[in-house]
């Protein structure tokens, strides 16, 4: 009885600690919020080395690498889930603008980081205008 | 100007566009309400080479080329029955433009640039939002089949209308690649009828050009003499379509 009820906390807990709840969810679209203001103010303040830029992307993509190990059905909304696809594309070219804005910020082309913040907020916009009815 | 003069700037001129056909290559923006560019004539040949037959295309199945830049993503579809002919269509800024129909015997044969006037979206090796959809099959993005679909945002277009946005958020329709169906029932892609994308879309996908042919600038360069055409399904691991 003893092993059963220890294998059954066990299978709880463990269940517990991997599930992604939904105010982990709002925390870590918080977390992109914060790496894109971070970005802009790159874009608006001196920041050494571009290291706001840099920051900035690289927190967004903490935070992609997170998402990409979730079941995306799991938190869309009932009439979204079948668009979990569309979620995981545009996450996929978050991933891609981000890693970009990083390579263009080293190499001080300022012009390529702008176009690729630009387009990381299109896709967040995009996705949240599509999921979010 | 005296004689002699004019002769040699004729002949030049002559010289010059026998060399490069390309160099008369232009947009017009006719009278008649004709919004055209014309680019390198080019043959649609299969993975072997070998020239697409027209009347051997499968009905309603879109196959994939790239046209008029290495990196422009279009379709071609054998609709089944003829679309409408002289279509009159709008862009978004007004310009007014005619879309003449579809070729092959049957008037049936389309292509369109499968770039989303929206938010750009369009085929990729790894997947591809962008699809026809059978005049039998279903779509979220419109009461009936047989339109192109941007599955990214639901917009449709009806390619018997010289692919006119018909739902969605889409600010225009897509621009048409021009073709022509020759007497062994080859087809070539001649020009771009409508207003493209092409500009923004280069701008956008930077990242993504560099990703799949290692220098961006590659995806810039204008398909010359021949443009290999598959299934999309050959090209796309995966199309999806709401």
């Amino acid at each position: 009885m003893k092993k059963i009820l220890i294998t059954a906390l066990i299978a709880v807990s463990t269940l517990y600690a991997n599930s992604y709840t939904k105010a982990d969810r709002i925390k870590d679209m918080h977390k992109m919020a914060a790496g894109m203001k971070l970005i802009q103010n790159g874009f608006l303040y001196r920041c050494p080395e571009h290291s706001c830029l840099i920051d900035g992307a690289e927190r967004i993509l903490d935070v992609v690498k997170t998402l990409e190990t979730q079941e995306m059905k799991d938190f869309l909304p009932d009439d979204q889930k079948y668009a979990f696809k569309f979620g995981q594309k545009s996450a996929r070219m978050i991933e891609l603008y981000a890693k970009d804005l990083i390579d263009s910020a080293k190499s001080n082309n300022m012009d390529d980081a702008l176009e690729d913040y630009n387009q990381i907020l299109r896709q967040c916009a995009s996705c949240h205008l599509r999921l979010r009815k | 100007m005296n004689r002699r003069n004019f002769l040699k700037v004729v002949g030049a001129t002559a010289a010059v566009v026998a060399i490069q056909p390309s160099s008369i290559s232009q947009t017009l923006y006719a009278n008649n309400g004709d919004l055209y560019k014309r680019y390198e004539k080019v043959q649609l040949v299969d993975k072997a080479g070998q020239p697409i037959v027209a009347s051997a295309l499968k009905k309603e199945t879109s196959y994939f080329f790239m046209y008029p830049y290495n990196g422009t993503p279009a379709l071609l579809v054998d609709l089944g029955e003829p679309t409408e002919k002289e279509v009159k269509l709008t862009s978004e800024d007004g310009t007014e433009y005619i879309f003449p129909g579809g070729v092959g015997k049957n008037s049936s044969i389309v292509a369109v640039s499968a770039i989303c006037p929206h938010q750009l979206t369009h085929p990729k090796p790894s997947d591809s939002f962008f699809n026809y959809v059978p005049k039998n099959g279903k779509t979220m993005a419109y009461k009936s089949g047989g339109v192109f679909v941007c599955s990214s945002h639901l917009s449709a277009y009806d390619p018997k209308q010289g692919a006119k946005r018909v739902s969605g958020p889409a600010p225009q329709g897509l621009a048409n690649i021009i073709l022509e169906v020759d007497d062994n029932d080859h087809i070539w892609a001649v020009g771009v009828l409508g207003p493209d994308k092409f500009h923004d879309y280069f701008k956008a996908f930077k990242p993504e050009f560099k990703a799949i042919y290692g220098n961006w600038r590659k995806a810039k360069k204008l398909v010359k003499v021949q443009t290999p055409t598959m299934l999309l399904s050959e090209y796309c691991k995966e199309i999806i379509q709401y």
